[in-house]
């Protein structure tokens, strides 16, 4: 009978282990693709987490040693008995889950930072440059056009566009740059291998109004 | 078994139709203006929407007329002050309004970035700058001769929020008429509105009024209509461009003759975007500017 229960206790603990490990890719891949959000969250779960673990395996041994029964010289009844098999399923498990993020690293988008609002009109320009967690350019630089005008007066927005051109370490990566209206979405071709991107933004008056409105590159990608 | 997909895929389908965010489907441009169309319109502009002995003449009643013959609808044009083209046209964009009191204006509307907000435009098809009319008698030609003086102004105007950025004391009225009176009472040293507005006051009396070659800001008139009607603008957008082609000198130089037109005629392949509708029941609303950003956006992620 006791050989019996040891044998459940091993099989319930390991698979309460594969699910903490499942739950535990499982959270730091959405921590992955949550961007700067993910490692807010991740920054903050840190240490709670590490001291539970640390309190958790303390107790767990301390209640191992006292209740199990098991002599000084076998292993505690809370380490699962391992065979092959199992070595070989969490092995292939442990594989795919870190193929997996190997290629989400290489070919899943990438957050840009093209900082926040700022004010612009026909007689001044803005140049941003484009911030990016990774060493390298690889892929297309995606953002929105958004403007808005707080004025009673003028017609700055609606019929308006911005002028982008970039530039991809220091060479204009376009002779003349696109348009894009309000709403718009822009994407440029970034070269491989490039190492700072810098964006170039112009505001087009409709009509020569004399306008200044409030400008934002939005929802900043490199889509790989 | 069977049974029990299909009760499955019944509710899938009504809660999919339940949480379905698209908007109302706007009306065909072409119902909507069919039969009479109620068109607000300024009645005290001459050369522009004027109302004399029960005739209806100028360059926006003639823009209307020809747009009702270009289309096939009546135009019905009812009177309205500055100030109420927006308020009118507000009451008309309410969801689910079966009898708006206006369908459009086509009165001396600037389009702005503040009133695109609230209602949606079709333009431009004139564009003129702010001036100031005066007694030819008391000429202003420098905004400093006019400063800490009273300067007549219709509410809720363009003017009026411009006007305000300058060293005047603003005398609101709720029609350019009665700016006229307070000018020829000499209650004020000058109006201000409009340069083809005020061209059209001084055609009609040229002996005593002069328009001052003051000019600020830009005016650019577009076609009023309720809001989230893109399908609406696009079609006056076609319709407009065609009035640029076709008939715009003819009907400015019939509503505003001897004066010349400048650079008030707009370029016909370049009138401006219509805006995109926002998405309804998605909390607070976005500004007419950011809505279509999120669309975008949202298309965007629905096609990767």
């Amino acid at each position: 009978m006791k050989t019996g229960n040891a044998s459940k206790n091993r099989m319930w603990i390991w698979w309460v282990l594969l699910s903490v490990v499942v739950l535990t890719f499982a959270l730091t891949w959405w921590l992955l693709t949550s961007g700067d959000r993910g490692a807010a969250i991740a920054d903050v779960l840190g240490l709670p987490v590490a001291v539970v673990s640390l309190v958790v395996g303390v107790f767990g041994a301390f209640l191992g040693a006292r209740g199990s029964g098991a002599s000084p010289s076998g292993p505690p009844w809370w380490i699962p008995e391992l065979r092959p098999r199992h070595v070989a399923v969490t092995g292939v498990v442990l594989a795919l889950f870190a193929v997996g993020g190997w290629l989400y690293t290489q070919w899943a988008d990438v957050e840009v930072g093209l900082g926040g609002p700022f004010l612009i009109s026909a007689t001044s320009t803005r140049t941003i440059v484009a911030q990016i967690e990774q060493p390298r350019w690889r892929g297309d630089l995606e953002f929105g056009v958004l403007m808005t005008s707080d004025n009673k007066t003028g017609d700055c927005v609606q019929p308006a566009s911005l002028r982008i051109k970039a530039s991809a370490d220091a060479r204009w990566l376009e002779d003349h740059g696109r348009t894009a209206r309000t709403g718009e979405r822009v994407s440029i071709p970034i070269p491989e291998g490039t190492r700072v991107v810098k964006v170039f933004v112009e505001y087009l008056d409709p009509a020569n109004q004399g306008c200044e409105v409030t400008a934002t590159l939005t929802g900043g990608t490199l889509s790989r | 078994m069977r049974r029990m997909w299909a009760v499955l895929a019944v509710a899938a389908m009504f809660l999919s139709a339940a949480c379905s965010t698209d908007p109302d489907p706007e009306e065909d441009p072409a119902k909507y203006l069919s039969g009479t169309v109620q068109i607000g319109a300024n009645s005290d502009l001459p050369g522009w929407s004027d109302y004399v002995n029960g005739v209806w003449s100028g360059f926006d009643i003639s823009l209307a007329n020809w747009l009702g013959h270009k289309v096939g609808f009546t135009p019905q044009f009812l009177p309205m002050t500055t100030n109420e083209r927006m308020i009118k046209l507000r009451e008309a964009s309410v969801p689910g309004v079966t009898a708006p009191p206006i369908k459009l204006v086509i009165s001396n509307f600037s389009m702005t970035d503040d009133r695109r907000k609230e209602i949606d435009f079709a333009g431009p098809y004139f564009s003129t700058y702010q001036g100031l009319l005066t007694l030819s008698s008391r000429p202003v030609n420098e905004l400093r001769e006019i400063e800490g003086r009273e300067v007549c102004v219709t509410a809720g105007s363009t003017n009026q929020d411009r006007i305000g950025g300058f060293k005047v004391l603003p005398l609101p009225q709720s029609t350019l008429k009665q700016c006229m009176d307070a000018l020829y009472a000499g209650s004020v040293v000058a109006v201000t509105s409009d340069v083809g507005v005020l061209n059209g006051f001084a055609a009609r009396d040229p002996k005593r009024l002069r328009v001052s070659p003051v000019q600020v800001g830009t005016e650019r008139y577009g076609i009023g209509m309720p809001n989230n009607r893109p399908r609406l603008c696009a079609f006056l957008k076609a319709k407009l461009t065609e009035f640029v082609d076709e008939a715009w000198d003819q009907k400015f130089k019939d509503s505003l003759p001897g004066i010349a037109p400048q650079a008030s005629k707009p370029n016909s392949q370049a009138l401006d975007p219509c805006e995109q509708p926002r998405p309804v029941a998605q909390g607070p609303a976005p500004s007419a500017t950011t809505r279509a950003a999120t669309l975008t956006t949202s298309a965007r992620r629905r096609r990767r």
